[in-house]
């Protein structure tokens, strides 16, 4: 259990400075947009192919906060059943719910890689200023697959969990 | 095998997951890929698994969500939510119940430039719930207030639940914002007419607080400059048509962390804090949002929309009862449920229903998150009142639940009145030429 409790501290830092950089990267894009959208309203010279850049750096931001939320369990789970089963009962069924996550994730995680290797194939490009999607969606599904490894963890932490009686099981609900 | 019958198992194997503890966007994910595998084959599915979810992410104008998001964090950490609440007990603050009326008035304000209900419940609970205690208000008026007030974050403009429902249903966000904006002004009307109610029947409840002199008024007036312009420019800039939703909030954000900035707020830790909560938010609706999407192209092949559509029909229900129906359906599941997840499964089959019986979809959009809003305090669920709880642990979950009941009246009188009047919801896009 320590060993797990050991790597999962350091993925969280790993997660959290994943999904730090990724909303920077929101808050650069919210600057940009406003200076986009002040340029056209003033009738200056605009940012060439920006919303091109939207296209490609959103799919990136995104991504990178699904690790630190499926690390730190931010999902809507409806727990009612787990609290009327005890804490035992719904440690099983944390760990039950946590296995679907794992197969959803891994679902997607094979998606995106075989959508961005058709991208790469087909040397697929923006509409605008025809800049490349490749590197982007590979960062995109780089991340995903990122997150296989972090809901094994959780995965493994919810099973150990169930099986030990020892450790936390989530009692939240929603958003 | 029949489709309505894949459909029907799928949905009660989707039900049966999320009794199991699968996060409901997941639930709903691999209900849509197993569904659409047996009805069309799961190499189809297992493309739509990657289609789907990636034109969610890399949509610019779902990302108007997580803009929003950044908006509301960094709108907190300006300390843009206590101006509005020291700008209102200015005003009204002396009245009986004045502490209370201006704990919907800052959420009001709050939630036109934040769009979440439970991050306005939480700010409240944090400042305005002390303050009335230290002021003899009883625990049940002020609880109640601020698990109310926080629901207006839903309704008033701009409100991420809405933003959800214009994209799932292609329905205009800017036509969905005009609409909910006068239910919005009546939701605050309406809960300062229960307050004034509550403590004309007893007095204890809400003491007056004492009366700020006019000089003073106009003082914090010009120091709560910050929250009223961020408001002005992003609603202003949108029904202008200046900036589009995505560039509002985006303009939104970057002047909330201006704000943050210039107010001498911005540290590193809440620079970080605030891009975490965002992050967190913004990775559980995209979680609802990839799993929607699937699903809702599974229910569409098993074509079971059209069954519940006829099924209705046969039913020869007046379209007001059906209505009524809905409404009910939605305070019971906002009640069990959480909201958000609960419009989204259920808008595949009430969408149809809504738009067959001849009703506007656009007013179903406000009168449906207007439901919702009164499950976020309904309970056993209420996730209002259980952020409120969370953050003070002294007051007991019943206390907050009787405080919530005059509210609750208030929102159900209000969802009837727009419910039979459905003009004063379409006025105003009507007015600006939206519809």
């Amino acid at each position: 259990m320590e060993m797990i409790l050991g790597l999962r501290d350091r993925l969280d830092r790993f997660t959290r400075l994943v999904a730090t950089i990724g909303f920077t990267g929101l808050v650069v894009m919210a600057m940009l947009t406003m200076f986009d959208a002040s340029m056209r309203y003033l009738g200056l010279p605009r940012i060439p192919g920006f919303s091109d850049l939207g296209e490609v750096i959103y799919a990136v931001v995104i991504a990178s906060c699904f690790p630190a939320g499926l690390l730190q369990g931010h999902n809507i789970t409806i727990r009612f059943l787990g609290k009327g089963l005890g804490r035992r009962g719904g440690a099983w069924l944390e760990a039950f719910g946590a296995s679907f996550t794992m197969l959803f994730f891994t679902m997607l995680a094979w998606q995106f890689l075989r959508l961005t290797l058709d991208y790469q194939a087909n040397d697929r490009v923006t509409g605008t200023i025809e800049m490349s999607i490749v590197p982007w969606w590979w960062l995109t599904t780089a991340i995903i697959a990122m997150c296989l490894p972090v809901q094994f963890l959780v995965l493994v932490q919810r099973l150990a969990t169930a099986v030990t009686g020892r450790g936390e099981v989530p009692t939240g609900a929603g958003m | 095998m029949d489709p309505i019958l894949i459909g029907s198992i799928g949905l009660a194997g989707m039900f049966l997951m999320i009794a199991l503890h699968v996060p409901i966007g997941i639930a709903m994910g691999l209900t849509g890929f197993f569904g659409v595998g047996f009805l069309i084959g799961f190499e189809p599915a297992a493309s739509l698994l990657g289609t789907e979810p990636s034109a969610a992410i890399a949509n610019e104008g779902l990302a108007v969500l997580a803009l929003f998001l950044l908006m509301g964090s960094f709108a907190g950490a300006a300390g843009l939510s206590a101006d509005l609440y020291r700008l209102a007990y200015a005003f009204i603050g002396h009245r009986p119940g004045g502490l209370a009326m201006a704990t919907i008035g800052g959420c009001a304000g709050f939630g036109a430039v934040c769009g979440s209900s439970v991050a306005t419940a939480a700010t409240f609970s944090r400042m305005a719930l002390p303050e009335m205690l230290s002021r003899g208000y009883q625990p049940t008026l002020a609880s109640g207030c601020i698990a109310a007030g926080g629901t207006l974050g839903m309704i008033i403009p701009p409100s991420v639940v809405m933003i959800l429902y214009a994209i799932l249903t292609e329905e205009d966000i800017i036509t969905l914002f005009a609409a909910s904006f006068i239910p919005g002004l009546l939701a605050v009307v309406f809960y300062f007419i229960t307050i004034s109610i509550y403590v004309r029947m007893n007095p204890e409840a809400g003491p007056p607080g004492e009366r700020i002199p006019w000089k003073e008024r106009l003082v914090i007036l010009k120091e709560c400059w910050g929250v009223v312009f961020l408001a002005t420019v992003v609603s202003g800039g949108i029904y202008t048509g200046i900036f589009t939703v995505t560039e509002a909030a985006a303009v939104g954000a970057s002047l909330a962390i201006l704000f943050t900035i210039f107010r001498g707020n911005m540290t590193k830790d809440i620079f970080l804090q605030s891009l975490g909560e965002t992050a967190a938010n913004t990775g559980m609706i995209y979680i609802i949002i990839m799993g929607a999407a699937v699903f809702s192209y599974f229910v569409t092949l098993s074509h079971m929309p059209e069954e519940v559509v006829e099924g209705i029909k046969s039913l020869g229900l007046p379209p007001l009862l059906i209505i009524l129906l809905f409404e009910l359906m939605f305070l019971v599941l906002g009640s069990i449920f959480d909201t958000v997840a609960a419009m989204v499964i259920t808008l595949p089959f009430v969408y149809p229903v809504i738009v067959d019986i001849g009703y506007d979809p656009v007013w179903w959009g406000v009168i449906n998150v207007i439901a919702m809003e009164i499950g976020m305090i309904t309970p056993p669920i209420g996730i209002n009142v259980f952020v409120l709880h969370g953050i003070a642990k002294d007051i007991e979950l019943s206390q907050v639940f009787r405080g919530i009941i005059p509210f609750f009246f208030a929102d159900v009188a209000r969802l009837l009145l727009l419910t039979l009047f459905p003009a004063i919801v379409l006025w105003l896009p009507q007015l600006w030429g939206l519809m």
